[in-house]
């Protein structure tokens, strides 16, 4: 499953991962993604492959923009070089900055958005 | 966040007959074109918010930084998706923008926060129309030249 190969490719450059949404007892800077759009590829015979073009939000929260900056500079290159048998190819799309006053620290975020295409 | 991507074509028959238009006409033309595809998108981003269970016009109260408690009027997202007609960066363009009026949420919801994982209704519905806005663009185009004659 690709999103098991995308926390261990984020865990080498940011401590804090994770899925979907933080938790009320998370750790900054956070690293939290989500998968926004999955297509699927289809065979011949029209039925669905495990390949897909898959598009997620990777986002950096943290009370610093500059370390939210930073890391998530840092997870785009790293996430630029990354080539294997399952992950074929990774566009990065875009990048928005916010802040988040949902809680009562408040947070910078850089969003960054990636376009993936898989094979598992 | 992709690009927008449609078949498009008969760009050279579509100048030469905006052509033989006053500006202003040709203008006209194009923003009603425009303000169609715009409505396609606003349609389709209707059918795809979210729509929970507190009513339009509930009141909710809302908890601030420091505690302080404010009531609001809870507004729905899909009642709130309109169109507008906005300043274009040339007068050789036409644009409409598609926005939340009211909803102060929907961008909490579009792109999710710290505790709360994104529900794109917004880009999953222009990503998923993109032919079908140029189609109605189109359509309305090909009918605005015919009732001015070209």
């Amino acid at each position: 499953m690709f999103e098991i190969k995308l926390t261990a490719r984020l865990k080498t450059v940011a401590d804090n991962v994770y899925p979907l949404a933080a938790p009320l007892n998370y750790k900054s800077p956070a690293v939290i993604y989500n998968p926004v759009n999955v297509e699927p590829t289809r065979n011949i015979n029209d039925d669905l492959e495990n390949s897909a073009f898959m598009d997620f939000q990777i986002d950096v929260y943290s009370t610093s923009f500059l370390e939210a900056k930073t890391l998530a500079r840092t997870i785009r290159n790293n996430l630029k070089a990354w080539q294997d048998t399952d992950v074929q190819a990774v566009a990065y799309l875009d990048e928005k900055g916010s802040v988040d006053n949902t809680t009562q620290t408040q947070l910078f975020r850089v969003m960054t958005f990636y376009k993936f295409f898989v094979t598992d | 966040m992709s690009a927008f991507t449609a078949n498009l074509a008969g760009f050279r028959q579509l100048e030469a007959r905006m052509a033989n238009l006053a500006k202003v006409e040709a203008t006209k033309a194009g923003q009603i074109a425009n303000r169609a595809g715009a409505s396609v998108l606003a349609k389709k981003i209707r059918d795809t918010a979210p729509d929970g269970p507190l009513a339009e016009g509930a009141t909710v109260n809302r908890v601030r930084k420091g505690g302080q408690t404010v009531t609001e009027t809870h507004h729905k997202i899909k009642n709130w998706i309109k169109i507008k007609k906005t300043k274009s960066d040339s007068t050789e363009k036409v644009q409409n923008s598609v926005y939340v009026a009211k909803g102060y949420h929907a961008a909490f919801v579009e792109f999710g926060s710290i505790h709360n994982a994104p529900n794109p209704f917004f880009r999953t519905a222009f990503e998923q129309n993109q032919q079908a806005i140029v189609d109605a663009m189109k359509k309305v185009m090909e009918r605005q030249l015919i009732k001015r004659g070209v």
